[in-house]
């Protein structure tokens, strides 16, 4: 009996307790790996509030293509009617915007933001390859245990917009909950919840995302993703030259 | 014509979306004022203010179809109150009519992502260039030449050049090669072509190599002409040159590019007093562009640019320039335009560019912004504040001049400018 009840004891363990047994880095690479669809297609919608007010709206049609070093995104807008056609990439640190009826897409900051408190990484954003883990701790959010992990930028990252974020993550599913992120002055510049979980094309999927400035607490934009489906496109497309050539297509 | 114009802008516009087109609207009203002759050359100088109005359309549509290939074409048309650019020149049809096709293009994924035919009328644009774009070859500008708010190398509207392009990508690198046959026709026989596409005079080549080095942007390129479009012989002219784009931390984007031309045309001044001029031809022209932008947060930026034109003028060549164009400014002479020839304040070799521009919200951005002779000092500055929503937008600025004698603010009869701009998109 006593041996019964010692094996189920550590079968319990193993059981309810897996992050125990794994490195904080190994952990935060599971929870990026349990939402990341490879070859996402996406229609994105983003509504910005300043308070209770709608102050912008937009809607963007892009791809997702993972890499060994970091993940590259092509967006594009298809609405309101000022912006269709603006062209972007996010190639690790590297973001270009082509617009409208031009032909040469220009470099530009990494900071800069598709509307509202949203910026071009936040739409597909994972974060084991491009930030060192410095502390993880057992705590709570609303009320619900949580693993809070202390991340730095990676010196060895080709991405890393942020110096410092702490993630929340639920140490049952390893669902992204929330995440602040901070300047190198230490300034938070914007939170993010993570919302809306499903399951889609084989993963577990966070279709609402809630951006809020870290400066302006009445302004936040939501982000719905209310298509996704996949399109493999080749790494060539990813590149500074191919945003021309790129025939956003809804997702199938 | 007029009425007609209006309705045809307005019908335009309102079955575009019924066809998927994407089109925009734009009006500008730009009061000016201006230094000139009321009553003909000699006759004294007075301030004289005029209103220019220009209403563009532009009309885009691109289809994806089976097999790799892709079409897609812009329309523009341009109503136009004062083509000429000067507020005293009122022509007899108050506005006239203008129209081009931008581009035409039929685009074949040979071998997907990788290689790529472009054929038809392509906009060649390789310059990462704000204030200036050295590494634009051959450029043809602003369609219409319609002043935009702020003096940025970019317009608008863009014609393109009729031609074929290969690209090649592999890796982190593309090579493409443009080229474009000359086209030409009677102006007179074939009135009707002006309104579809400007002459192309010269059969062009270009070549470039883009790269992405680590966390920078490289590319090289060369062309080969028949004739530049600077000159008239008919012989084959060079240029080449490269740039380099890449972010330093998350804040601070750094551009560089420069040019070489194996020669390129000017008009020298001979005597300033008497108004007499000569075409010359520079050879191994030097052009480059450096600059930065810092986006300060994610709502402010502050950019800075330098140029250098090799081909504009320096020393005492400047000083018999400027000399000139005092003497042409005060005798209200109809000669030569040796200070506009490279375009508006671009007399000097040396300028510089600021710009600060802030998103006070979603909608509404505003911007200051200064280009400085840095050869004499003098120079224009501007600020504007514009909001945008999904299908309308309203911007207004301000441009004014400062210099003291002597310098080239000071010669160019323009003293301030105002423009209100409304915009509608489909």
């Amino acid at each position: 009996m006593k041996f019964i009840l010692a094996c189920l004891a550590l079968f319990l363990l193993l059981d309810i307790a897996p992050a125990s047994a794994e490195s904080p880095s190994d952990i935060l690479f599971k929870s990026d790996a349990s939402r990341t669809i490879s070859d996402m297609s996406m229609e994105v919608r983003l509504t910005s509030y300043d308070a209770d007010r709608v102050s912008d709206r937009s809607t963007l049609w892009g791809v997702m293509k993972p890499g060994k070093d970091h993940n590259r995104l092509l967006l594009s807008f298809r609405e309101p009617a000022s912006k269709h056609g603006q062209k972007f990439l996010v190639d690790g640190d590297a973001v270009y915007v082509l617009f409208e009826r031009t032909t040469n897409p220009i470099r530009v900051s990494p900071l800069e933001v598709l509307t509202g408190q949203a910026s071009d990484g936040d739409v597909v954003r994972t974060f084991a390859a491009d930030y060192a883990v410095a502390a993880m701790d057992e705590t709570t959010l609303d009320g619900k245990p949580a693993l809070r992990f202390d991340l730095s930028a990676d010196e060895g990252a080709n991405v890393s917009s942020y110096a410092k974020v702490l993630l929340w993550i639920d140490p049952e599913d390893l669902r992204l909950l929330y995440a602040e992120f901070y300047a190198a002055s230490g300034a938070l510049l914007k939170k993010a919840y993570y919302r809306d979980y499903r399951s889609v094309l084989g993963k577990d999927f966070p279709c609402t995302i809630d951006i809020w400035a870290g400066d302006k607490a009445q302004k936040h934009t939501t982000m719905a993703f209310t298509k996704i489906g996949r399109q493999v496109l080749p790494d060539t497309a990813f590149r500074r030259t191919s945003l021309a050539f790129w025939n956003p297509e809804a997702p199938r | 014509m007029k009425a007609r114009a209006l309705f045809a802008i307005i019908l335009v516009a309102a079955i575009a979306p019924s066809f998927a087109l994407d089109g925009t609207v734009l009006g500008d009203f730009m009061p000016t004022s201006a230094l000139t002759a009321v009553s003909g050359p000699g006759s004294p100088q007075v301030q004289a203010e005029a209103t220019r109005t220009t209403t563009q359309v532009a009309v885009s549509q691109s289809s994806a179809l089976p097999g790799g290939w892709t079409l897609s074409g812009t329309t523009w048309l341009l109503l136009d109150s004062l083509p000429t650019d000067d507020p005293t020149q009122v022509p007899p049809a108050r506005l006239d009519l203008s129209s081009r096709l931008l581009q035409l293009e039929a685009q074949w994924q040979i071998l997907p992502g990788a290689l790529i035919l472009d054929m038809g009328k392509q906009i060649i644009h390789p310059s990462s260039g704000f204030f200036k774009t050295p590494l634009n070859l051959f450029s043809r500008g602003a369609a219409g030449n319609v002043p935009q708010q702020i003096p940025a190398a970019a317009p608008q509207w863009e014609e393109g050049w009729w031609g074929v392009k290969m690209v090649g990508i592999l890796g982190d690198w593309t090579l493409e090669d443009f080229l474009s046959p000359p086209l030409t026709w009677s102006g007179a026989a074939d009135q009707a072509l002006q309104y579809v596409s400007l002459r192309q005079d010269n059969l062009e080549d270009q070549l470039r190599i883009d790269g992405h080095l680590g966390t920078v942007d490289v590319q090289f390129l060369g062309l080969v002409s028949e004739s530049d479009p600077g000159n008239s012989d008919s012989a084959v002219h060079f240029q080449t040159g490269a740039g380099v784009d890449g972010n330093v931390g998350d804040y601070l984007t750094l551009r560089a590019e420069a040019t070489l031309s194996d020669s390129l045309d000017r008009i020298d001044v001979v005597d300033a007093a008497s108004l007499a001029v000569a075409d010359q031809t520079v050879a191994w022209v030097p052009q480059a562009l450096a600059g930065f932008t810092w986006s300060i947060d994610t709502d402010l930026s502050f950019m800075a640019e330098y140029y250098y034109n090799g081909l504009a003028f320096f020393g005492d060549d400047y000083a018999s320039a400027l000399q000139y164009a005092q003497n042409r400014l005060s005798s209200t002479s109809a000669a030569t335009d040796v200070a506009g020839q490279f375009g508006f304040f671009s007399l000097a070799r040396n300028y510089a560019f600021l710009r600060l521009a802030d998103n006070f919200t979603d909608q509404i951005t505003a911007q200051g912004w200064t280009e400085i002779n840095l050869q004499d000092l003098s120079g224009m500055f501007g600020v504007g504040i514009g909001a945008k929503h999904d299908t309308w937008g309203l911007s207004g600025s301000l441009t004014q001049t400062w210099g003291g004698d002597g310098t080239e603010a000071h010669y160019l009869p323009y003293l301030w400018q105002l423009d209100v701009e409304l915009q509608f998109y489909f």
